[in-house]
């Protein structure tokens, strides 16, 4: 891909980031990025800065990898709960001020990432992260 | 369901027979009506129009509540603007559905609000004053609203539902307004039709409200250490979450490396605050095709483990819905 198209991809790219993050009230960001090289397509964000957003990135898929995530699975199999093995491919975080929702795309090429305020309701959350996935999954 | 339009009260009634046949619904077109019925046998939830003959939706609102205080209102109205139900609803205790709204979204509202009372009625907030506000700004009213905190009060006198006058100690008109949009509580009553002692207010009551909000994020991010919960609400939320959870694992796992669980657990948190939008307790949710997990975690109490099968959705809706619940416990 030339210079130029590449721009062009990801400011086009930027631009549904951008109408996906602006559509939802309460949200504050949202980014598509590669699972591979945790290199972001495509971001826009209020009140969040890429340096931040490019983090979170590298943070959420590092934990998705996480062996020691296997390991409490591991353990609470033991003690008879959570049942079957499938990787995790869906992680939210919520503290007193943000919420984070990621989901990694049906072939496991993407993360989409949804940065909200922490009182937006999860089932809000999900949806709209899942919507932009469907939205963003032919095109990215 | 309260709503002096006929049919939508009967097609409601009509739909939740048919998708809800377990839930009991009693549509009014009177508000009276319905408040006696509410005193005789309190529902779970109360839909409420704004704009009603006899007593409109606030006068409802707060007379319920005075028979049910923790009771969930769902207020079905067209709303002022997006930005001020947005930042309404990230405070209040009131659902709001604009007209015309589809049944399902309906549904999923009183779902919501169904799963969260599921052991944790008592968590539900009083109403809050930029509730009412709104709601009696959007009901063109005109009177009184007046507040008691302790011993302290306040009003706010709306004119036509544009908020003219308040007054809170010596304090008058917008810095009034702010101070008592501040509180968390107290009575409230109304004294309809009460003429404003003055006009102090000139600013449209949504900038009001934004305003007031902002000030509310600003004196909350001020706040961040008082707001720490105690100690004895982390014993709680376990609790809680074993009770709704019904079957799923709960496990109070303390971070001390004692076993390979707290070992595994402190190793996945401590990576969990490396991400940005992580600092301190948080909790973390995870899930795959067929399994969910959700790690609760404190600096200083420990961690809450809880598991569960989410390979059908309202298992997944539960699972999620106990967790959210569980963390408004924990931090209010």
């Amino acid at each position: 891909m030339s210079g130029e198209s590449g721009s062009t991809r990801r400011a086009e790219l930027d631009a549904i980031c951008k109408d996906i993050a602006i559509s939802g009230e309460g949200a504050l960001a949202f980014a598509v990025a590669e699972t591979e090289s945790g290199g972001i397509l495509g971001f826009h964000g209020e009140k969040i800065a890429p340096s931040e957003m490019s983090q979170t990135v590298k943070g959420v898929l590092a934990l998705l990898r996480n062996p020691d995530v296997a390991r409490v699975r591991a353990a609470l199999l033991d003690q008879g709960g959570i049942p079957g093995s499938e990787p995790f491919q869906e992680l939210r975080l919520v503290t007193a001020s943000r919420g984070l929702y990621a989901k990694v795309s049906g072939d496991g090429r993407r993360l989409f990432l949804l940065v909200t305020e922490a009182s937006v309701a999860p089932g809000w959350g999900w949806k709209e992260i899942r919507s932009a996935q469907r939205r963003l999954e032919s095109t990215v | 369901m309260v709503d002096d339009e006929e049919d939508l009260v009967w097609i409601t009634s009509k739909q939740m027979a048919r998708t809800r046949p377990e839930i009991s619904f009693e549509g009014f077109l009177d508000p009276i009506e319905a408040l006696e019925r509410i005193k005789q046998a309190p529902p779970d939830v109360l839909i409420s129009d704004v704009q009603m003959p006899a007593m409109n939706g606030i006068e409802l609102l707060i007379a319920a509540r005075r028979v049910v205080p923790t009771l969930p209102v769902i207020i079905i109205t067209a709303f002022g603007t997006s930005e001020v139900r947005h930042e309404v609803m990230k405070r209040g205790s009131v659902e709001y559905l604009e007209k015309p709204f589809s049944f399902s979204a309906l549904l999923e509202v009183v779902d919501r609000i169904l799963a969260a009372r599921t052991g944790f009625s008592g968590s539900i907030s009083l109403p809050m004053l930029p509730d009412l506000v709104q709601i009696y700004a959007l009901s063109a009213s005109s009177g009184a609203l007046r507040i008691d905190r302790g011993g302290e009060t306040g009003a706010i006198w709306f004119d036509r539902g544009q908020v003219v006058h308040a007054e809170k100690g010596e304090l008058l008109g917008e810095e009034a307004f702010y101070s008592l949009i501040g509180w968390q509580g107290g009575r409230f009553w109304l004294e309809k039709g009460a003429v404003p002692p003055g006009r102090t207010i000139t600013d449209a009551w949504q900038t009001l409200l934004i305003e007031g909000c902002r000030r509310l994020d600003e004196a909350a991010a001020k706040d961040v250490p008082a707001a720490e919960p105690a100690i004895q609400d982390w014993a709680v939320i376990s609790r809680l979450l074993r009770e709704s959870l019904n079957g799923a694992q709960v496990l109070d796992v303390p971070l001390d490396g004692s076993s390979p669980l707290s070992e595994a657990v402190k190793a996945v948190t401590a990576q969990a605050r490396e991400i940005p939008a992580v600092t301190g307790r948080a909790v973390l949710e995870l899930s795959g095709t067929v399994n969910g997990m959700a790690v609760i975690w404190d600096e200083k109490s420990g961690a809450v483990v809880a598991s569960d099968d989410i390979s059908s959705r309202p298992s997944l809706t539960r699972f999620r819905s106990a967790i959210e619940s569980g963390v408004r416990s924990l931090w209010p």
